[in-house]
């Protein structure tokens, strides 16, 4: 403990603007039915993931381009705090206009990102991150029931919560979580009767506790890291092969550079990455509101340079297609 | 329009509370057992505050009080008394608590679990109050304490406490129960319960948070849990008295005695008036029978709407709500309320209460009325909640 545990504070002051201005005015809560489907010339799937048992439930409207598979209208319902209702209503705008794959491909930070007013402050304190995810699980489950797949079938680790082991075991390795704390901010398994924290805790007996899960998987990683090399290199830049700058640059980027672009509406994606003499060339294209913009070629090309030379090596050059 | 209905967690202080209290703290005031002027002066206020609250709990003369820093600490000394006296020597190996009581006794009760007590949990029935006949299930020789509380401080609902402790004073097992959420709610009487031990808190009773009180039946012994005490007064609790606390504490118990018949019957017809507007709307069930409920709350799940959400929403109207935690005590073996009193478990994380004290106003009720009705048809407009529950409301 120290002082900023010891100050009083409470989720509601902390949420960002942006997530305020979305919790009091939402803007594509509601439904969607076979008429404005029809209006739209796609299919209407509604689909429900979570239960009000456990305190979040969503339920959206997807209007699709059944020849595209293209979410034209997007739209949702839902049993939540107000957090969840700002995630669920930035999500249902990031999910139209997108096709059924790239809807599941919005991952946590973009969506996060999204929610942020500024790009150094996080949108949800550690305890609601949940939120976020559950929301990225509900677009996932949805596409998935979209696309005929049935959902995986997994042993349920905390019953109050509903989180499952493949739900655990994801979060795990996608945000490197190392603690029980860290799984309850960002899955809720753990956070109402503890029983599934370890043996002995709580109302029941169970047959798997998150303590043995999260042994478990950060053992499996480890293997796993240790059985393809490091993936980030400690050797100096320039003697690193194509595949080593590659992971070392987009290591960057991530850090460093697609939170200032996300901000904006924007991405960036690596197409190619060549030595040249004692240069690194770095191919470039921008996404989103980027691609277009003046400033792509200027501005904004001389802070991404100028980042990567920094963090990286001073003989970087970035050129956008 | 502000409305504050979230008094069972603190009260607003009275205006006649302060007035006593001013004096401590603008002027120069002695501790107690200064010789000089100061300390005279509040040595005469302290004994007034004696008074009030030995009258206000109806205490006999041979029963000892001794002041503390609020219920939490009350209910610590207890514990950690029956601790170090009767499970730590041996002499005892068991302690039974609601499963419904405050956090710092089912955190006490944790800590005896792991010194290896034997702890029973008294189960809540579907009325959302402690069965006393259960009770004889779990006492034996070597029970060292009985602890229930005299009411729940979500729920509102009354615990049987006098049978309780007739129950306890058959067996000879000592009876603790903390009545703060009960004070100037419902009348609190040490001639007619037979307590050995009863925790109170000035938060419940209209002044500031941070004094409370801990009465011992006559022969009840206790071990300090803060040693150090320099007179006969402060033997049990070490430290210099809070004597603003304690001043506005004595008044605040005067008042809300004399409040009991008046002013505490106004708020339960307002309570009883809120109540009744949510009976009338759709999908809202209220928890705890209205005969066993405190006069001054209200608990409600709003089928179809989650509990925070709808806090937001009435916040934003001006209302101060609560609701009531689905695992509040975490690390603990509880039930959540909802399906304690046989509810149906999607209910669980929509429950939201109002808990009004003996200031609140009918224009205050009636601002909350038409917040709730608007907040609730906002929520639901855009709710899971299925179709026919929707359309019904």
């Amino acid at each position: 403990m120290s002082k900023s545990d010891i100050l009083a504070k409470s989720h509601w002051e902390s949420y960002p603007f942006k997530i305020e201005m979305l919790a009091e005015k939402p803007k594509n809560n509601g439904r969607l039915d076979e008429e404005e489907a029809a209006r739209l010339e796609g299919e209407l799937h509604v689909h429900d993931y979570g239960r009000a048992e456990t305190g979040m439930q969503l339920r959206w409207y997807w209007v699709i381009d059944p020849a595209q598979q293209r979410i034209i209208a997007c739209r949702y319902e839902l049993f939540g705090s107000p957090a969840l209702r700002a995630a669920a209503d930035m999500a249902a705008l990031l999910c139209r206009n997108k096709t059924l794959q790239e809807a599941a491909n919005i991952n946590y930070k973009s969506l996060e990102y999204f929610l942020r007013d500024h790009p150094s402050n996080p949108a949800l304190p550690p305890e609601k991150q949940y939120e976020i995810l559950f929301v990225l699980d509900a677009i996932a489950a949805t596409v998935k029931r979209i696309q005929g797949e049935e959902p995986e079938a997994s042993e349920m680790v905390c019953e109050c919560a509903g989180v499952n082991r493949i739900q655990i075991e994801k979060a795990i390795r996608d945000f490197d979580l190392d603690s029980i704390e860290a799984i309850t901010d960002y899955t809720r398994a753990g956070a109402f009767c503890k029983s599934c924290i370890a043996p002995g805790r709580g109302m029941a007996d169970r047959s798997l506790y998150l303590v043995d899960l999260l042994k478990e998987i950060r053992k499996t990683m480890e293997e796993e890291k240790k059985a393809s090399g490091a993936s980030l290199s400690d050797k100096p830049f320039k003697e690193m092969s194509v595949e080593e700058k590659r992971a070392a640059i987009d290591a960057v980027i991530d850090e460093h550079i697609r939170a200032m672009l996300v901000m904006d509406g924007g991405d960036m994606e690596i197409l190619e990455i060549k030595n040249n003499g004692e240069h690194t060339d770095i191919y470039i294209r921008y996404l989103g509101a980027c691609s277009g913009c003046a400033s792509a070629s200027t501005g904004t090309l001389f802070a991404i340079e100028g980042i990567l030379k920094q963090k990286l090596d001073p003989n970087i050059r970035v050129l956008p297609l | 329009m502000k409305v504050y209905l979230d008094n069972n967690r603190l009260t607003p202080v009275d205006p006649q509370v302060r007035e006593v209290m001013e004096p401590f703290l603008q002027e120069p005031y002695g501790d107690l057992p200064a010789l000089h002027d100061f300390g005279a002066a509040s040595r005469k206020a302290y004994n007034e505050a004696v008074e009030k609250c030995y009258a206000g709990l109806h205490a006999s003369e041979k029963d000892t009080l001794l002041f503390t820093s609020g219920a939490a600490e009350s209910n610590s000394t207890v514990f950690m008394s029956t601790y170090t006296r009767f499970i730590l020597t041996g002499r005892k190996n068991n302690i039974i608590v609601s499963e419904r009581e405050p956090l710092s006794i089912l955190e006490m009760a944790r800590f005896l679990e792991e010194q290896g007590c034997r702890v029973n949990y008294l189960p809540v029935n579907s009325d959302g109050i402690v069965d006393p006949e259960r009770l004889t299930d779990y006492l034996t020789p070597r029970t060292a304490l009985v602890s229930v509380s005299m009411v729940d401080g979500e729920s509102g609902a009354i615990n049987p406490v006098e049978e309780i402790a007739e129950i306890c004073r058959r067996y000879e097992v000592p009876f603790h129960t903390d009545a703060t959420q009960a004070m100037g709610r419902i009348p609190v009487d040490l001639q007619r319960l037979q307590a050995d031990f009863l925790t109170f808190s000035s938060e419940t009773l209209h002044a500031p948070v941070g004094t409370g009180g801990l009465f011992l039946k006559e022969g009840t012994e206790l071990l300090p849990l803060i040693p150090g005490g320099r007179m006969k007064a402060e033997a049990l609790r070490g430290g210099p008295l809070n004597i603003p606390g304690i001043v506005g504490l004595g008044k605040a118990m005067e008042i809300a005695a004399d409040a009991l018949g008046f002013e505490v019957e106004d708020m339960r017809d307002l309570r009883d008036k809120l109540e009744e507007a949510l009976r009338g709307l759709p999908g809202v069930e209220i928890l705890v029978p209205w005969a066993l409920r405190t006069p001054n709350t209200v608990l409600a799940a709003f089928r179809g709407v989650e509990s925070e959400s709808m806090l937001y929403e009435l916040n934003r109207e001006g209302v101060a709500a609560y609701s009531a935690t689905v695992h509040p005590f975490g690390e603990w073996r509880e039930r959540p309320l909802t399906d304690i009193l046989g509810l149906d478990p999607v209910l669980r994380h929509s429950t939201v209460g109002f808990a009004l004290n003996r200031n609140t106003t009918e224009a205050e009720i009636n601002h909350t009325i038409e917040a709730i009705k608007k907040s609730l048809e906002y929520l639901r407009s855009f709710s899971t909640l299925d179709e026919d529950t929707k359309e019904q409301a």
